[in-house]
């Protein structure tokens, strides 16, 4: 009998043991954090570099992450202003249409080159790839289009636009002026899996497991390394969105971003966050001639796609704290209107009018591609615009590649995205010359606009930016939905509150600094 | 033994081969190509055609079979689609995570459901309810909500462990064990659970068995009957348990990497599947069923030296 009760308690003890040994390990368990000796730890909730370390094939968002490998020839503050970096000024022609760019002459690549104006020329002259995504804007055809790209001495570059670029260093900035090192030019390929970049760090590959962790450790001979406080910094990808929260509020992250809106409570009880705006959630219209679908021809149609969505209730009902709206350029920045809201208000009526108008008196139907399941937003406004006769469709994709592929089967797309500080500029870069335009549409009104918001300064550009907004909305470009806010999650332990890069959704990495 | 030892072995190769086969069938009947992978959306239908054909996409099925596994005997995976990195370095750097998890959680639910399985049945009463009562519940658990809850308690709450994240046993062995504990935890709940009540089910029946009585009749000591003689016989049925948990464990990752953040194979399923990274699929699919198989075969191996009538069959 004694050996029996010997028995349960070597199980009790077995399973005590194991936690007291877990515990027992290291520096405290999960409390403490992982930033005690220089190393800076930040948790994305998605893969920053899913297709390799080609800077210039992501958005800007990613720049968080490529910052630390790559510098730009301007790089967004904290306060959303462009500061140079790579570039240390321009002088614009009395048009617009000519900038002169000198250059730093201290700055030093991973393969070992030095920056000149020859590897700046062959950077830009990569914007006939389609695939780079950051170069959409200066492609033929784009918003702020580079026609040719001279280089007049070692440090000087100077560049050409199709149409007048007032503030080009709010076009050169983060991701879109990043600069990659010369062999990275010569052979994209390598950069699938060896960056090549000027920046303060270098990637540790042996220390880096893709699409979970990367590391990167600081170059102390690098031009800006003393602009930097870590001497690594370990990005983590937990795409789960309650343990991108865990890590942060447990200690295993400095910064966690985006958190899941969800998890907010639960960071702020026993950590802090920062937030910030610029986020709009809607559907970018892809079918804008009817390509796809041809009652996407018609404006009355995309119009009534804006009447049709009940704004207010979705947020109410939804997301508190965000903020309906029906134009695409978030709150405080330049050109947002209060009046496009009134306008383009709920008016299931006039939606209904507008489908008859158009010839669609018993409505239409929509395929909206999604990976897995609908998310709660789609749901919702499926029921909302069935109310007026139009019919969405939920296509669920199998693939990432497929859902990559609705920008040119379906007639819209749904999502949030970052519009930043510089509206003009992701309208240029991503709504006119971009992946919500492959179909490469053309409306001269909104052409002409985004030209005078691109090409001029002071109020005419103020003038510019709001009718570009407007038109946006009045086209049926764009249906937006609310703008929604960024949210980080910081240890205030192990460091200071980070900042965005002003209204950008994205932390500007250089300005994290330690407790 | 030997006789029987070549015959898993030569068992064990076919099913990986099926299993290769299967899967190299499956990425062949979806409906894209690695050329569509490879060069994005933006791709003309032409580009794509070209990336297929040298790719080999094209090659008559039998042809591309032959060369994936004379390109398995030389232990090359070949590189992903989507980013060009070596499949064969990143899953060796994955496995580890997997591994190691998936064998703690199968160690520890061997131990803690032995222990309480043979407890249940050699002291009955209120003790043996107690814990087939207990684990009738946690056996109900999910293994999810185990992890979340045990988040919560130990980790957000009580500051103990490291909610996610995974450190190398050649880092630090400690900080190691203490990034797997919440993981393995989670597991070994359920798996003790089931163990236990095989254990206990296995125990009771042995120790009703006439060759117990007849050690009983000649005097042989009680502690010797059950924890060597009865046990013995009682571990047949548990290490098969053990060994389809092991393969639970280990094939069923993806939630629990996805909950406590870890690097490890089940996450690489995930981003490959999602991605039509068919090279890296593959990848993860020959690495997980040779880790199987092998598993499978040194249950195989313990069984027959626990039972001689296994090894005669």
């Amino acid at each position: 009998m004694n050996r029996s009760r010997t028995t349960t308690g070597v199980a009790f003890a077995a399973v005590a043991a194991f936690g007291l040994t877990a515990c027992g390990g290291g520096s405290g368990g999960g409390s403490s954090s992982q930033s005690a000796e220089g190393t800076l730890t930040v948790a994305f909730d998605a893969d920053a570099a899913p297709t390799g370390y080609d800077p210039l094939l992501y958005s800007q968002g990613q720049f968080t992450f490529f910052s630390s490998m790559y510098d730009a020839l301007w790089e967004t503050d904290t306060d959303g202003v462009s500061q140079p970096s790579l570039a240390t000024g321009y002088t614009n022609s009395a048009d617009n249409l000519q900038t002169t760019i000198t250059l730093r002459d201290d700055v030093t690549f991973t393969d070992g080159s030095s920056l000149d104006a020859d590897l700046v020329k062959a950077n830009l002259e990569r914007r006939t790839d389609a695939d780079l995504t950051a170069y959409g804007a200066f492609a033929a055809g784009g918003a702020s289009e580079i026609t040719d790209v001279a280089v007049t001495d070692p440090q000087t570059v100077v560049i050409t636009w199709a149409a007048p670029q007032a503030t080009p260093e709010n076009t050169l900035v983060d991701t879109q002026g990043t600069i990659v090192g010369p062999d990275g030019v010569a052979d994209p390929d390598t950069l699938e899996t060896t960056p090549d970049g000027s920046g303060a760090y270098t990637l540790d590959a042996d220390a880096s497991t893709r699409a979970s962790s990367y590391t990167v450790t600081k170059n102390a001979d690098n031009w800006d390394a003393d602009s930097w406080s870590y001497d690594t910094i370990v990005f983590t990808v937990i795409t789960d969105a309650q343990a991108l929260a865990n890590a942060v509020v447990s200690g295993q992250a400095d910064v966690a971003t985006i958190l899941d809106p969800s998890t907010i409570d639960l960071v702020e009880s026993r950590q802090k966050t920062v937030s910030v705006g610029g986020t709009i959630v809607g559907f970018p219209v892809t079918d804008k001639t009817g390509a796809i679908n041809p009652a996407f021809g018609n404006v009355e149609v995309r119009q009534a796609l804006i009447y049709a969505t009940d704004r207010q209730a979705l947020v109410d009902d939804l997301h508190p704290g965000a903020r309906a709206t029906s134009q695409l350029f978030p709150e405080g920045t330049a050109g947002f209107d209060a009046a496009v809201d009134t306008e383009y208000a709920y008016d299931p009526d006039k939606a209904r009018q507008l489908l008859a108008d158009a010839g669609y008196p018993d409505g239409i139907e929509v395929n909206l591609t999604v990976l897995g399941q609908p998310d709660e937003d789609a749901v919702a406004i499926q029921a909302q615009w069935a109310e007026v006769g139009i019919t969405l469709t939920f296509v669920t994709a199998t693939s990432t590649d497929q859902a990559f592929a609705a920008v040119s089967t379906d007639p819209i797309l749904f999502g949030p995205f970052g519009i930043g500080a510089n509206p003009a500029g992701f309208v240029a870069g991503v709504v006119v010359g971009g992946f919500m335009n492959l179909q490469q549409a053309q409306d001269p009104d909104i052409s002409a606009a985004l030209g005078a918001s691109l090409g001029t300064t002071g109020d005419t550009q103020a003038q510019a930016l709001t009718q570009l907004n407007t038109l946006l909305t009045e086209r049926g470009w764009y249906v937006p939905v609310y703008e929604d806010f960024t949210y980080a999650g910081y240890n205030a332990d192990s460091v200071g509150e980070p900042s965005f890069a002003g209204t950008n959704n994205y932390l500007v990495l250089s300005a994290i600094q330690p407790a | 033994m030997l006789a029987f030892v070549a015959r898993r072995l030569a068992f064990a190769v076919v099913t990986v081969l099926v299993a290769v086969l299967i899967s190299f069938l499956l990425v062949h009947a979806s409906d894209t190509t690695p050329g569509a992978v490879r060069l994005g959306a933006g791709a003309t239908a032409a580009d794509i055609a070209a990336e297929n054909a040298r790719l080999g996409w094209d090659d008559p099925l039998w042809q591309q079979f032959g060369d994936y596994l004379a390109q398995l005997v030389r232990l090359d995976l070949g590189t992903s689609l989507i980013d060009g990195r070596d499949i064969e370095a990143d899953l060796a750097s994955r496995l580890p995570v997997t591994a190691s998890i998936a064998v703690l959680a199968t160690l520890l639910s061997g131990v803690v459901g032995v222990l309480l399985g043979v407890t249940a049945a050699v002291r009955g009463g209120r003790l043996g309810k107690a814990i087939s009562t207990g684990s009738g519940i946690a056996l109900s658990l999910p293994q999810f909500w185990v992890g979340v809850l045990l988040v919560y308690v130990l980790s957000l709450q009580a500051g103990l462990l490291p909610a996610t994240g995974y450190v190398p046993f050649s880092t630090d062995p400690g900080r190691w064990l203490q990034s797997v504990a919440l993981p393995v935890l989670a597991l070994t709940i359920g798996g003790a659970a089931i163990v236990a009540r095989t254990s206990a089910a296995s125990m009771r029946e042995v120790l009703g068995a006439e060759h117990i009585r007849t050690l009983r009749a000649t005097g042989t000591p009680e502690w010797r009957i059950r924890y060597v003689h009865a046990l013995r016989s009682a571990a047949v049925p548990v290490v098969a348990v053990l060994g389809i948990q092991f393969i639970a464990l280990f094939g069923g990752s993806v939630i629990i990497e996805n909950l406590f953040a870890l690097p490890g194979l089940g996450q690489a399923s995930q981003a490959a599947a999602s991605s039509g990274d068919f090279p890296a699929l593959v990848g993860v699919v020959v690495v997980a069923t040779v880790v199987v198989v092998l598993v499978n075969l040194l249950l195989d191996l313990v069984t027959a030296a626990l039972d001689p009538k296994v090894r005669a069959a």
